[in-house]
């Protein structure tokens, strides 16, 4: 079977050659996600010829034509066909980055626990860094007593280690989207703590806002 | 955590609604959401459907995961360089 340039196919195109198994549609698909995640890479001021990089590129475009194949069926043409496979291919390059940064980041930095204090670049005007030490100590102390063990330890690794949701997920035995829910549970109950301490979001946002700064 | 990670956590948590999506669901709806993005930047100003009209939990979840945020701005920009 021979085809049009892809550049013309429509979504059903791309899906009646696909499942035919075209090898034509296969490496069209191939070469077009690579050419994307290369470009992509570039973008972010990586050098795709750094060989660790192409090789994840590589390694996320064998992911992508996997889960292509096996997801096939599920696409619901609610989109262009390209745009759902760039989707799955951003998924796997981006957990692969994830991933790496991980496993490259500082011994130091490495902790479970809530940090004692907020990193500061600037020190904010005296009265102003009252108010901000309160409301970290409180956001802190709620985070201690509101949440449950499994909500804490998801939260403080993923929102203030930036630990991968994937990762996480992993290591809990559990789906990425339950750990998900367990820090949407979380905000939702420190929300409630703070409010029903009389704590407003624009007393928050003020206090750490823009014009919290010198 | 920093000053402004520390803002993020506060907006986002304020900003916790009933009704979000988790990462999966965000994840099936992301292509459609782009598509209308990049239609939506082609189209005339006064068009009046905008994507976070149309599809306002996935704009919603952008704000509050930040890697579904990365893997949104990541395809947005690969698909808007492909076309």
């Amino acid at each position: 079977m021979t085809l049009p340039p892809e550049s013309e196919w429509s979504n059903l195109d791309w899906l009646i050659a696909l499942r035919a198994n075209s090898d034509q549609a296969w490496t069209a698909i191939r070469e077009r996600v690579l050419r994307s995640l290369r470009a992509y890479l570039r973008g972010r001021g990586r050098t795709p010829a750094d060989e660790d990089l192409e090789a994840l590129a590589e390694d996320a475009v064998q992911d992508t034509l996997l889960t292509v194949r096996v997801k096939l069926d599920t696409f619901r043409n609610d989109s262009r066909f390209t745009t759902w496979v760039h989707r799955i291919a951003v998924n796997a390059l981006l957990g692969r980055l994830r991933q790496r940064r991980w496993n490259l980041r500082s011994p130091e930095t490495v902790s479970d626990a809530i940090p004692d204090s907020l990193d500061e670049e600037r020190v904010p005007a005296p009265e102003r860094a009252v108010l901000q030490r309160e409301l970290w100590t409180l956001v802190r102390r709620l985070i201690e007593v509101e949440l449950t063990p499994h909500q804490r330890t998801i939260l403080v690794a993923h929102v203030f280690h930036q630990k991968p949701l994937d990762l996480l997920a992993a290591e809990l035995g559990t789906s990425r989207d339950a750990v998900y829910k367990a820090i949407y549970d979380a905000r939702r109950k420190l929300r409630a703590a703070l409010v029903a301490r009389g704590v407003t979001v624009a007393e928050a946002l003020e206090v750490f806002g823009k014009g919290s700064r010198p | 955590m920093n000053h402004a990670q520390f803002l993020r956590l506060l907006r986002a948590i304020f900003d916790t609604r009933e009704d979000e999506i988790v990462c999966s669901e965000f994840f099936e709806l992301l292509p459609k959401y782009v598509d209308l993005v990049l239609a939506t930047a082609d189209a005339s100003r006064s068009q009046p459907d905008q994507p976070a009209d149309i599809l306002p939990q996935v704009a919603h979840h952008i704000l509050q995961c930040s890697e579904c945020a990365d893997a949104y701005e990541a395809l947005l920009e690969i698909e808007r360089s492909s076309r």
